[in-house]
């Protein structure tokens, strides 16, 4: 029995070869176990909230759509079934609740001030990366190739896994990953992790 | 449009990024997004209701299929419900107690003075043992070093807002 | 082509001879008179439109203790104000501008906090103005706010006592 939850902070575990992996924490999940949740919930809160920032470039905004991304994934159980990574589901869930909540934001902002405050924010504020060069460079790149780019390097996830993540075909997503290279490669700000 | 012969001639190489590109893309930021320890416990209370069994679960049918004992499960629970409560926060209660006086319990890794908060008496906190002999281990912003800017980030997390600053 | 023109423009100004005739002194005592005009609807503003600036100090009595850390909110309650600017304080311990989120400005509640590792002799005690914020008033209503502590320590972590106040700063 977990101590009450207003005394423990709980903190991600490090992961070692005996954790659960996630097929069985879902599958103690579908059992109704509900002490499987927090490992998990632990496991990936931390990507979410980093990737809703990524889109949101607001960091309370990024906080709300992580909160919404988890109470999303727990209306799945029981009976909810894994097919790809877990990164692979999530994903199009933070992106959708991340544009949801920029979308909702922009219209509650009444003043003439907050607007226009709300239209200079990201993507020149997001820092993708610690090399300014880079983030610029990154910057430059259409949202999609951008996205593709940062799936597959940032995110680890097979071309497949994007392509299902964002629901375009295999081949589409090699296109825009070509592309996302070569625009890189032509950049001059982003030339130097390109030299051998 | 893509054929299926640029798609084959995608693969391999022309996919695949420099070493020095990925290690730039996979580098932490200075500045991560500070997870309140408020929101995990909203986030992990909403899951525990979730899967707690409803007072309903036990249907006619699955009262008929246990016989007996299940007649007398569905008529009793009722009349347990509030004591098996009362019960359950007194029991709560004392291991809310006992868990704030363990020395196994866990905080948020910015609450440096384990007293249940992140405000700034953790920064400053933090702050005197980077200046002391002390090697705290709470390098917050990933740099490889306990400083005075993990102190100042765990201090710009202390005064944040929760929705703008609309009183 | 210009012939026809010159004759309406005459027409125009047929009934003002005497302006055709003193131009010069005449056109700029026009143009003195609209620029008054114009000066006096640009100050002339409604009530409602009108914009002032005010400081308003904070302050910290830690009485004999010397303060090493504090944390505070500062809430504007009466609706016609917004945070523009925050500076430090008047003690060299806090003289840096506290910690805030820049999320407040332009809003109406900030929470600013500060801490020096300062040895006890060199902080402050008894009364001391630890930050000073800027606003933004609109319109001729008092300005009205509300000073919250949340935690204060002395130089060795202790959480003291502190007693928190505010007032507007005077103009000079």
């Amino acid at each position: 029995m977990t101590a009450n939850a207003l005394t423990e902070f709980p903190v991600p575990a490090p992961e070692t070869p005996d954790s659960p992996s996630d097929q069985q924490l879902i599958a103690a999940l579908n059992a109704g176990d509900a002490d499987a949740f927090e490992p998990l919930y632990l496991r990936y809160r931390d990507w979410v909230v980093a990737l809703a920032h990524r889109f949101t470039g607001d960091e309370s905004l990024a906080l709300d759509v992580m909160q919404e991304t988890f109470l999303y994934l727990l209306k799945k159980f029981p009976g909810f079934r894994l097919t790809a990574q877990m990164k692979t589901f999530l994903y199009p869930a933070v992106k959708n609740l991340s544009i949801a909540a920029r979308r909702k934001t922009s219209r509650v902002q009444s003043t003439e001030a907050e607007q226009q405050h709300l239209a200079q924010l990201p993507a020149a504020e997001i820092a993708f990366t610690n090399s300014a060069e880079l983030s610029a460079a990154l910057t430059n790149l259409s949202e999609d190739h951008r996205e593709v780019l940062l799936l597959r390097f940032v995110d680890d996830l097979s071309l497949a896994e994007i392509a299902e993540a964002i629901s375009v075909p295999l081949g589409t997503v090699k296109s825009r990953l070509h592309h996302a290279l070569e625009t890189l490669r032509s950049d001059e700000r982003a030339k130097e992790f390109f030299a051998a | 449009m893509n054929n299926s012969d640029s798609n084959t001639r995608r693969d391999g190489e022309e996919l695949k990024a420099p070493a020095k590109l990925v290690a730039a893309l996979k580098e932490p930021l200075p500045r991560r997004v500070f997870v309140p320890p408020s929101v995990d416990a909203a986030i992990l209370k909403a899951a525990r209701q979730h899967f707690a069994p409803t007072t309903s679960s036990l249907s006619p049918s699955d009262g008929e299929r246990a016989g007996v004992r299940g007649m007398f499960a569905r008529i009793l629970r009722p009349w347990l419900l509030w004591p098996t409560v009362a019960a359950a926060c007194i029991a709560l209660a004392g291991l809310t107690y006992f868990a704030s006086r363990s020395s196994h319990q866990q905080f948020a890794r910015e609450d440096i003075n384990h007293d249940g908060r992140v405000d700034i008496l953790d920064a400053f906190q933090l702050a005197r043992e980077t200046q002391s002999s002390a090697k705290p281990e709470a390098d917050l912003n990933s740099d490889g070093i306990v400083d005075r800017r993990d102190a100042e980030l765990i201090a710009s997390h202390a005064v944040k807002l929760e929705k703008g600053g609309k009183s | 082509m210009s012939a026809p023109i010159q004759r309406s423009a005459e027409h125009r100004l047929g009934s003002f001879p005497n302006l055709l005739n003193n131009w010069p002194r005449r056109s700029s005592a026009l143009l003195l008179a609209l620029l008054l005009v114009f000066c006096g609807q640009l100050f002339a503003q409604s009530p409602t439109n009108t914009i002032r600036f005010q400081s308003v100090e904070i302050f910290a009595d830690s009485q004999a203790t010397a303060l090493a850390a504090y944390q505070l909110e500062v809430t504007i309650t009466s609706g016609n104000a917004k945070i523009v600017g925050v500076e430090g304080g008047a003690h060299p311990a806090f003289a840096e501008a506290p910690f805030y989120d820049p999320k407040a400005i332009q809003h109406e509640r900030v929470i600013l906090a500060a801490f020096s590792t300062q040895p006890a002799d060199k902080l402050p005690t008894g009364k001391t103005r630890v930050a000073t914020i800027h606003l933004q008033i609109s319109g001729t209503d008092e300005l009205k706010f509300e000073t919250k502590l949340t935690t204060a320590a002395s130089s060795d972590g202790k959480k003291i006592a502190v007693e928190i106040s505010a007032t507007e700063q005077r103009a000079k």
